[in-house]
C-alpha cells in the first residue's frame, strides 16, 4: 500500500466511522434502555478513532510529502480521485470524489479533535438526559411545575455523529455539488442539534430560524452552481484523471467574457457565445450568498445568536468551531471562481459583520451570546482576509479561532454546569476561587481571541502571543498590504483595527465579570465546584493548542501546512483588474514586509482594548453604567442586536403575514362563495343527468341485458356438459369443413 | 421387398393394430397395454426415419408416461363393484363412422398430393435423405448432420445454433430454438408444480349435509350434499362406504402423504361424517 | 415406403385416437386417446423431417411435442386424481357441474 493510498483509506474510514456511529446507536435505540451510556461510549469511540485515523493520514502526509517549510517552495501535493459517477450527462459528469490536500489534512485532524472533544464533555454535561424522565426546568406546565419528558442521550450522540460525518464530508469533498450534498446535511444536523429542547418555544424557534436563514444563502448557491455549470461546464473543483476543473474553465470563461462589450448585461450569447462578465460576477456571489448564510454573515446573522438555545457542547462544535467554519471554507475553496468585485463585496461584508458582531458581544448579557457574537464577528474577520487576498492568513484564522473559541465554549460550559444553568452575566462573577481551572484555560482562550501579546519579548525567538495574536496579524497585515495598493479602500483597515480593539475589550470583559470580582454575585454560588475530568480534560487540551497551536506565526508549521494547499490562485499577486474598477492585488512578499507595522498597529488596539475593558471591570475605575450611558444610541442599537431581527420581521415576515391575511379573507368572501355556487349548480346538473341516466340509458342497458339473457337461456340447451359429445361434434365439425373445402377447392388434385 | 421395407410394414402394422386395439378394448389395463405396445411400434418407426434420438426419448418418455397410466388405470379401478363404463351403442356406431370418415378423407388428401414433386422442388441440391448430409467436415457441430445422428444436430439447435443448407447447399448456422427451449423448460416447471398443487390433498371440514346448498339432479350428487368452500368438494353421504374410504385414502394422501399434514383424522372425521347420517 | 404411408399410419393412429376421446367414458380412456392424437401428430413432424426440407427442425417440434405431451399426462393425471377426489368415479359423463 502506497502512502497516498494509506492516506486516502484513513481518511475516508475517518470519514464514515462517525456515520457508522450514528447507525449504531439508532439500531441500539431499539434495544438499549434510556439510562444506558452506551450511545455515549458508541459516539465517543466512533469519533476518538476518526480522530486518530485523521493524525496518521498526517503524519503520513508530512513523513512523505517534502518537508521544507516557509515562503520558497509551496509544493503542490493533491489527491483526487473519484469513486463513484452520480450521474452523466453527455459530457456533464457528476462525480463523487475525495480531494485530499494538506488544507484537507488539517481540517480532518481539527474537525475530529474538535469533535472528540465535545463527544467527551457531552457525556457529563448530558448525562441527565440518561434518566427516563427529565425534567427540563426552563418549562413550566400549568401549575408552574417542571415539565417531564424522556431522557435524549442517545439522540443527541446519533445527531453529533451525524454532524461530524457531514462536515468531514465537506472536507473531503472534490467538487461544488458534492459539497452542496453535505453542505445541506451539516445544516440539518445543525437543526436537529439547536431544537434538541424541542419542547421550549425558543428552541423550536431558533432551529426553525438558523433553518431558514440557511436556506436563503443556499439558493444563492445553487444560483451560482448553476450559471457556473452553464459556463463552465463543470463542477469539480479540482482537475481529476484529466477532467477539466473550476478553475482552468472559469479563467476560459472570464477571458471569453472579457472580449463581449462592457455594457451587454444580455447573458449568454445565443446560449452558445461566451458568458457575460456580469454572470460570471454573479456565479460567485450566488456562491458567496452560501457562505454568508452559513457563516452567519452580514445580513444573514442573526440565527447564529439564536442558536444558542441548543447544548452548549453543540455550540461549541456546531455553532463556533467547523459548522459555520464551513462557509469561511468554501469560500476559500472557490476563490479561483471569484471576480475582483465578488471579493470585495466579500471583504466589506466581513468588515460589517465584523463591527456589528464585536459591538453586539459588548453589550451582551449572556454568556453564551457573548461567545456567539464573537463568533459572528471573527469569521467577518476570516471573509475579510480572503476578500483582500490574505487566503491562506484566512485560513490560519480558522484553525486557530476553531481552537480558542471551542475552548472558550465549552469553558462557558462548564460555568453553566457548575452552577445550574445560569448564563445571565449579571448574575454571574466571582467564581475564579471556586473555578480555578476554568477561569485559567479561559483566560487563555480569552487571550487567544484577543490576539494579546507582549511585544519585544522573545523566548526561543517566538514572540509572546497565542495562536490567536498570530493569525489575527496575518490578517491585519494582509489587511494593510491591500489597503496600501488600493488606498480607496482605507476603510477595510480602519475596520479591521477598530474590529481588533473591540474583540479585546469583549473578550475581556467576558472574562472579568465571569471570574475577576472576589466575591461572587449570588449566594449559591458558594458551594459550586469544578466538573469531573471529562468536562476538564477537553479544556486542557484545547487550552494548549489554544496557546500554541500557532508557534512560529506565519512561519510556523500551522499555517505552513495550510499555504501548502493554497494551489492555482488566478488573481492573487498578478493584479487582474476587475471589469468595473481596478484592484491591485498584494503580493505575499509585500504582506511580509509590513508585516511588522501591521502587527504594532494592531497589537496597540488590542491594549487599548484591553485595557479600557480592565480600567471598566476589573478596576471599577470607569462606571460602566455611565459609559453606557456616554455611547447610548450606539449601546441601544447593539443591546437591540441593531434591530435585524425587528427590521426582518417588519420588512419580511410582516407583509407576508399581511399578504396572508388579505389573502385569507379573499378566500373566505370572495373564492368560497364562488365554489358554494359553483358546487350548487353542478348539484342541479347531476340532479338532471341522474333523470337522463336512470330514465334512457339504465332502460336501453336493462333491455339489452334482457336480451342476452334470453338468448342465452334459449342457447344453453344445446351445452349438454358431455366432453365426449364436444369431442364428437369437433371431429364432425373438421370432416365437414374438409368435404366443403374438396368440394370448393380450385384444381384439385 | 427389401429389409427396411418388411420393419416398416411390421412396425406400421404394429402400431396400427394397437391404436385400433386400444380404441376397441373396455378394460382399461388392457387399453394401457395396447397403447404401450403402438407407442413402442411408433418409435420403431422413428428409428426407421433416422430420428433416433426421437425414437429413444419415445419410448422413455411415451411408454413411461403409459406404465404410469397404466398403475392409476389399476388403482382407480380396483376394488368395489362398479357399473362398467360402457358407451351407449348409437355413439359408439357414430364415433366410429366418424373416425372412419375422417381416416377417409386423410388417405385421399395424401393421395392427392404430389409428394415427390414437394420433395424435388423444395430442396434442389439436397443430397439424398432430407436431414442427412455429407458435409460433415463443414459442420460446425460435430457429428451434425451426419446420417442417423441427431443427436448432436437437436442438442445443438436447442442451445441455439441450427446447421442448416441454403440455396447453394452450403451448411450454414440458423437461428436456434433457445428461446422455445426456455419457455418449454419453464413449462415443465410449471407443469411440475400445478399438477402436484391439483392431486394435492385438500383439508376436507367434517361439516353436517346442511352446512352448504343443497343441489339434486344427477345420479351422482343426489341427496343432501355437504359443501366446503375452502376445497370445493363435495361430501356426499350416499357413497359407499368402501369407496368413501378409499376416497378418505386417496384424498389424504393415503399413497401422496407429503401432501397431508392431518392424514389419520381426516379419515376418521370422513367416516364419521359420513354414518352420521345415512342416505 | 413413402411419405404417404406414413401419413396414412399417422391418419390410423389419429382416428384411433379420436374414437378413443369420443367413445372412452374413463377419463383415463380419453386420456389415452390425446396421447394418440399426439404421437400421430409427431409421426407426421418426423415424417416430414425425412422426406421433405424441413430438417432437423421437424424433429426439433416432434419433441416439443413429446414434452408436451409429458406435461399434458401429469396434468391430466392430476386432473383425474382430482376429479375421482370429487365425484368418486372416473365416469367424465359425470363431470357436468358446469352445465348447471
Amino acid at each position: 500500500m502506497t502512502a497516498d493510498s494509506l492516506i486516502i483509506a484513513c481518511l475516508t474510514t475517518a470519514w464514515l466511522l462517525p456515520l457508522f456511529g450514528t447507525v449504531a446507536i439508532s439500531l441500539l435505540r431499539l434495544r438499549a434502555s434510556r439510562l444506558s451510556g452506551l450511545p455515549g461510549v458508541v459516539g465517543v469511540g466512533c469519533v476518538t478513532a476518526a480522530w486518530g485515523l485523521a493524525c496518521l493520514a498526517g503524519i503520513v502526509w508530512l513523513a512523505t510529502g517534502s518537508s521544507e517549510v516557509g515562503h520558497e517552495v509551496l509544493e503542490q501535493r493533491r489527491l483526487v480521485g473519484d469513486w463513484y459517477t452520480l450521474a452523466s450527462f453527455g459530457a456533464l459528469k457528476f462525480p463523487l470524489g475525495y480531494a485530499i490536500d494538506s488544507l484537507t489534512i488539517v481540517m480532518f485532524a481539527l474537525v475530529t479533535l474538535i469533535s472528540t472533544a465535545v463527544h467527551l464533555y457531552s457525556l457529563v454535561y448530558l448525562a441527565d438526559e440518561r434518566t427516563e424522565c427529565y425534567l427540563d426546568h426552563h418549562l413550566h406546565g400549568p401549575k408552574g411545575e417542571p415539565v417531564e419528558r424522556p431522557g435524549r442521550f442517545g439522540h443527541f450522540y446519533a445527531a453529533l455523529g451525524l454532524f461530524t460525518f457531514a462536515m468531514l464530508g465537506i472536507v473531503l469533498a472534490h467538487g461544488l455539488l458534492q459539497i452542496f450534498v453535505f453542505w445541506e446535511l451539516v445544516g440539518f444536523s445543525s437543526y436537529l442539534l439547536i431544537g434538541f429542547y424541542q419542547e421550549r418555544w425558543a428552541a423550536r424557534q431558533a432551529s426553525f430560524k438558523a433553518f431558514l436563514m440557511n436556506r436563503v444563502g443556499d439558493v444563492g448557491f445553487v444560483l451560482g452552481m448553476t450559471i457556473l455549470l452553464a459556463t463552465c461546464g463543470t463542477l469539480l473543483l479540482f482537475p481529476s484523471h484529466g477532467a477539466p476543473a473550476l478553475p482552468e474553465t472559469f479563467a476560459a470563461a472570464v477571458d471569453a467574457a472579457q472580449s463581449v462589450p462592457a455594457d451587454d448585461f444580455s447573458g449568454t450569447h445565443g446560449m452558445s457565445g461566451p458568458a457575460s462578465y456580469t454572470l460570471l460576477v454573479a456565479a460567485g456571489l450566488g456562491l458567496l450568498a452560501g457562505c454568508v448564510g452559513k457563516s452567519a454573515q452580514f445580513p444573514l446573522h442573526t440565527w447564529l445568536v439564536d442558536a444558542m438555545e441548543g447544548p452548549t457542547p453543540v455550540s461549541a462544535l456546531v455553532h463556533s468551531a467547523t459548522m459555520v467554519a464551513a462557509g469561511v471554507y468554501l469560500a476559500a475553496r472557490v476563490v479561483p471562481v471569484l471576480l475582483p468585485e465578488a471579493l470585495l463585496v466579500l471583504a466589506y461584508v466581513g468588515i460589517t459583520t465584523l463591527l456589528l458582531g464585536a459591538s453586539m458581544a459588548l453589550v451582551a448579557r449572556d454568556l453564551k451570546q457573548v461567545l456567539a457574537h464573537s463568533t459572528i464577528s471573527q469569521l467577518g474577520m476570516m471573509l475579510l482576509g480572503i476578500g483582500v487576498g490574505a487566503w491562506e492568513a484566512a485560513l490560519f484564522h480558522l484553525v486557530t479561532h476553531a481552537f480558542f473559541k471551542s475552548l472558550l465554549f465549552l469553558g462557558a460550559g462548564s460555568v453553566i454546569y457548575a452552577v445550574h444553568h445560569e448564563q445571565d452575566l449579571d448574575r454571574l462573577g466571582g467564581l475564579r476561587p471556586r473555578l480555578p481551572l476554568t477561569a485559567f484555560t479561559m483566560l487563555i482562550g480569552v487571550l487567544a481571541l484577543s490576539g494579546l501579546a507582549v511585544p519585544y519579548v522573545t523566548i526561543f525567538g517566538e514572540s509572546l502571543g497565542f495562536s490567536g495574536f498570530h493569525s489575527k496579524d496575518a490578517i491585519v497585515s494582509g489587511t494593510m498590504a491591500f489597503v496600501l495598493k488600493n488606498p480607496q479602500h482605507l476603510l477595510l483597515l480602519v475596520a479591521v483595527i477598530l474590529g481588533a480593539c473591540l474583540t479585546a475589550a469583549y473578550s475581556l470583559r467576558l472574562w472579568l465579570r465571569l471570574f475577576a470580582s472576589e466575591t461572587p454575585a449570588h449566594l449559591s454560588m458558594l458551594k459550586i465546584h469544578e466538573g469531573p475530568w471529562p468536562i476538564t480534560l477537553p479544556l486542557v487540551v484545547l487550552a494548549v493548542l489554544a496557546a500554541f497551536s500557532a508557534l512560529g506565526g506565519e512561519g510556523g508549521w500551522l499555517s505552513s501546512l495550510v499555504q501548502q494547499s493554497a494551489g492555482l490562485m488566478p488573481g492573487f499577486g498578478s493584479g487582474t483588474a476587475g471589469r468595473t474598477f481596478v484592484v491591485q492585488w498584494a503580493d505575499p512578499e509585500a504582506r511580509h514586509a509590513i508585516h511588522g507595522t501591521a502587527g504594532a498597529i494592531t497589537l496597540t488596539a488590542a491594549w487599548l482594548g484591553a485595557l479600557i475593558a480592565w480600567a471598566v471591570y476589573g478596576q471599577r475605575i470607569i462606571s460602566a453604567a455611565d459609559l453606557s450611558r456616554q455611547f447610548g444610541a450606539i449601546t441601544h442599537l447593539a443591546t437591540a442586536r441593531w434591530y435585524f431581527d425587528r427590521l426582518y420581521r417588519m420588512f419580511l415576515v410582516q407583509p407576508v403575514l399581511v399578504l396572508a391575511g388579505h389573502v385569507g379573507r379573499m378566500d373566505k368572501w370572495i373564492l368560497d362563495p364562488l365554489i358554494d355556487a359553483g358546487a350548487a349548480f353542478s348539484v342541479r346538473v347531476s340532479a338532471w343527468s341522474r333523470w337522463c341516466d336512470e330514465g334512457i340509458i339504465d332502460k336501453l342497458v336493462d333491455g339489452f341485458g334482457r336480451g342476452v339473457w334470453s338468448s342465452g337461456l334459449s342457447l344453453r340447451k344445446a351445452q349438454t356438459g358431455h366432453i365426449r359429445q364436444y369431442v364428437l361434434l369437433a371431429a364432425a365439425a373438421v370432416v365437414v369443413l374438409f368435404l366443403l373445402l374438396f368440394a370448393w377447392m380450385p384444381g384439385g388434385k | 421387398m427389401t429389409v427396411l421395407q418388411f420393419l416398416f410394414g411390421v412396425f406400421a402394422t404394429t402400431t396400427c393394430l394397437g391404436a385400433i386395439m386400444v380404441a376397441v378394448t373396455q378394460n382399461i389395463v388392457r387399453m394401457a397395454f395396447w397403447l404401450m405396445v403402438s407407442v413402442a411400434s411408433a418409435s420403431g418407426l422413428f428409428f426407421l426415419l433416422h430420428a433416433d434420438f426421437l425414437a429413444a426419448a419415445q419410448l422413455l418418455v411415451y411408454l413411461g408416461g403409459t406404465v404410469v397410466i397404466l398403475v392409476f388405470g389399476v388403482m382407480l379401478t380396483a376394488g368395489g363393484r362398479r357399473q362398467p363404463l360402457t358407451p351407449k351403442g348409437g355413439e359408439t356406431i357414430l364415433a366410429v363412422s366418424l373416425a372412419l370418415a375422417l381416416v377417409a378423407l386423410l388417405m385421399f388428401t395424401v393421395g392427392s398430393v404430389d409428394w415427390e414433386r414437394l420433395q424435388t422442388a423444395s430442396q434442389p441440391t439436397m443430397p439424398e435423405g432430407g436431414l442427412v448430409a455429407t458435409t460433415s467436415d463443414r459442420s460446425p457441430v460435430a457429428g451434425a448432420g451426419r446420417l442417423g445422428d441427431t443427436g448432436h444436430a437437436l442438442g445443438s439447435a436447442m442451445i441455439g445454433f441450427r446447421p442448416r443448407f441454403d440455396g447453394e447447399g452450403r451448411l450454414e448456422l440458423g437461428t436456434g430454438y433457445l428461446l422455445p427451449f426456455e419457455i418449454i423448460s419453464v413449462h415443465l416447471l410449471v407443469v411440475l408444480i400445478g399438477a402436484a398443487y391439483l392431486a394435492r390433498a385438500k383439508r376436507q371440514i367434517p361439516g353436517g349435509p346442511n352446512v352448504g346448498r343443497t343441489n339434486g339432479g344427477s345420479p351422482m350428487t343426489r341427496g343432501p350434499l355437504a359443501w366446503d368452500p375452502d376445497s370445493a368438494q363435495y361430501n356426499d353421504p350416499s357413497a359407499q362406504s368402501v369407496e368413501q374410504a378409499l376416497a378418505g385414502n386417496l384424498a389424504s394422501g393415503g399413497g401422496f402423504s407429503a401432501f397431508s399434514p392431518e392424514e389419520p383424522t381426516s379419515i376418521e372425521t370422513r367416516q364419521t361424517a359420513g354414518e352420521g347420517r345415512p342416505a | 415406403m413413402t411419405l404417404g404411408a406414413y401419413l396414412t399410419v399417422a391418419a390410423v393412429l389419429f382416428a384411433a385416437g379420436l374414437t378413443c376421446m369420443m367413445t372412452k367414458r374413463h377419463a383415463l380412456g380419453v386420456l389415452m386417446g390425446v396421447e394418440l392424437v399426439l404421437n400421430s401428430a409427431c409421426l407426421n413432424l418426423v415424417a416430414f423431417a425425412r422426406y421433405t426440407a424441413l430438417g432437423i427442425d421437424g424433429q426439433i417440434f416432434a419433441l416439443f411435442v413429446i414434452v408436451i405431451a409429458a406435461a399434458e399426462a401429469a396434468v391430466a393425471l392430476a386432473i383425474a386424481l382430482n376429479y375421482y377426489n370429487n365425484f368418486l368415479t372416473v365416469d367424465v359423463d359425470r363431470g357436468d357441474e358446469l352445465k348447471r
